[in-house]
């Protein structure tokens, strides 16, 4: 496969809280969040729902503001959402009228890049994802996984510094999940993008991160920072069945608990 | 690359047409082949009365007799076209005013506040109750007729596009956002094929209730068409003549829908079979 690695940037999360006026008061959503990542690392945040994850996530994208703190992204301060930010969402979000190829190439086409810059990206980030030969085929007529792959294809395009997966393989099957799951490492390994990645699959987090932070119930906090001293490549079955795995699953269960 | 995608039922998940489907189809045409031989059967069996359900072939004659001398001094194509013609004229003001207005009230929440009390109001309200109030206003010629048509088409379309557009879901214009997209391109790329498929859908719908209503506006007050031209002949006891009118109708009103139908499945292939 010919994809190259990417232009990653790190993150940097300090002091960052979120407060909505909700209709009993004011919320404390998010409160005093510090993490950061370095270019090129896959960093999980784990947390019981309705912690604050997924609000995190949204500011990084750009849809929402800190009330207090800074997100930094390569040193600049986001402002508002753009490709440079590439967001996989739970639910695919794919433009089902248009096809595998045409919903890869929607965001460069709309910005306005000529097709000849975009069109050779496209055939490879197919192939990357695994979908050659399905490049005319219509949302409808993939499975869940399969759209999954397209949503990711069509971020990858954009070469994004950092990826943003906001349980992305949360309503996959358990098999689909994996596959997926052994898919994302297989593209990290090549293209080496930051990742931001939420779940509430502690296995998932452990198997993919190189770090890992767990964040307490409302007013979403960082309760604990662990990290997965797991070698890579990972295998799965190797991996998941040695005692670090083990270890710190346990660990972020436990911390989960608190 | 590694990890190849494994598709689980992807022949099942490209919906074929099932040959069970043929067979259905089948049994309806049989029905509906036993249900005219049940008829002609109890007329000549004399069960049925001649002059409250008339045999079939009184009411083939009936048709032939209209294709060939009309119906009150007006060619039976005349009163099907006046019928038409008033239906698609009320339903064409309805799409050029109401799908752009829905369009409007979808994206903006104060508009839809101000205007969705009266719409929701308007709907339940049976058009026909509208009949005296509106020939009062537009007069007995086809002001009224249009007029009653336009409005039923309208608050349907009007709510029905404005539902399609907030049912575009959120994530899928932050994607776009997020992909780059200006506002411009989110509205015209995005939300509008987004919600066409409920749009059009809705089309069909209105197209069938302006069909529904012609008819029904014309019982009242009207000196063509096909609702005048049913009062009229059961008036006379001319009952053959009503049944071929409400045979057209519903005719008409199916092939109305099919065409419709067949627009849509054509533009919104990508929802696959449904």
């Amino acid at each position: 496969m010919t994809v190259f690695p990417m232009r990653s940037l790190p993150l940097a999360i300090s002091g960052v809280s979120k407060v909505f006026d909700g209709p009993s008061g004011r919320i404390t959503a998010i409160d005093g969040v510090d993490l950061s990542i370095a270019p090129s690392e896959i960093v999980s945040i784990v947390g019981p729902s309705g912690c604050g994850k997924s609000t995190l996530l949204r500011m990084v994208a750009g849809f929402d503001t800190p009330s207090s703190g800074d997100i930094l992204l390569g040193g600049q301060r986001i402002k508002a959402p753009g490709a440079d930010r590439g967001i996989v969402f739970q639910q695919p979000q794919l433009y089902p009228w248009l096809n595998v190829s045409e919903n890869v190439v929607f965001g460069p086409r709309m910005r306005g890049v000529p097709r000849a810059s975009y069109a050779d990206a496209a055939v490879r980030y197919i192939e990357a994802v695994g979908l050659s030969g399905f490049e005319k085929h219509y949302p409808y007529q993939l499975s869940g996984g399969m759209r999954q792959r397209v949503q990711i294809a069509r971020v990858l395009i954009n070469e994004p510094t950092i990826l943003l997966m906001d349980e992305p393989f949360g309503a996959l099957d358990y098999q689909t999940r994996l596959e997926m799951q052994k898919l994302l490492l297989d593209l990290c390994g090549e293209l080496a993008p930051t990742v931001l990645f939420i779940t509430h699959d502690i296995d998932e987090a452990v198997f993919i991160s190189d770090r890992i932070y767990v964040m307490s119930r409302r007013p979403g906090r960082i309760a604990e920072t662990l990290d997965v001293p797991l070698p890579r490549p990972r295998i799965y079955e190797e991996a998941t069945a040695s005692d670090v795995f083990v270890q710190l699953k346990l660990r972020v269960l436990k911390s989960l608990q608190h | 690359m590694s990890a190849r995608p494994s598709f689980p039922n992807f022949k099942n998940g490209v919906a074929m047409a099932k040959p069970t489907d043929t067979r259905y189809r089948v049994i309806s045409i049989v029905a509906v082949g036993a249900a005219l031989a049940l008829w002609a059967g109890l007329s000549t069996a004399g069960l049925l009365e001649v002059n409250k359900f008339p045999p079939v072939q009184a009411i083939w004659k009936a048709l032939s007799d209209l294709l060939t001398q009309g119906y009150s001094g007006r060619p039976f194509h005349e009163q099907i076209l006046a019928s038409v013609g008033r239906a698609l004229a009320g339903f064409s003001l309805a799409v050029l005013a109401g799908i752009p207005l829905g369009i409007w009230l979808g994206t903006n929440r104060f508009a839809d506040a101000v205007m969705s009390p009266f719409l929701t109001f308007m709907r339940p309200i049976p058009p026909i109750a509208l009949v005296p109030l509106f020939t009062f206003y537009f007069g007995i010629g086809e002001g009224s007729k249009i007029a009653l048509i336009f409005l039923t088409a309208f608050l349907y379309l009007t709510v029905n596009t404005a539902a399609g557009v907030k049912s575009v879901p959120e994530d899928l214009i932050l994607a776009s956002r997020s992909l780059g997209l200006t506002r411009r391109q989110i509205f015209f790329r995005v939300i509008m094929p987004a919600s066409s498929a409920q749009i059009l859908t809705g089309m069909r719908i209105s197209m069938t209730l302006s069909w529904t209503l012609v008819v029904a506006a014309e019982l009242i007050a009207a000196q063509v068409g096909l609702g005048y031209m049913i009062t009229d002949a059961t008036t006379f006891f001319r009952i053959p003549i009503v049944f071929v009118g409400i045979l057209t109708i519903g005719l008409i009103g199916l092939l109305l829908e099919g065409i419709l139908l067949a627009v849509e499945r054509r533009a919104l292939h990508w929802r696959g079979k449904q």
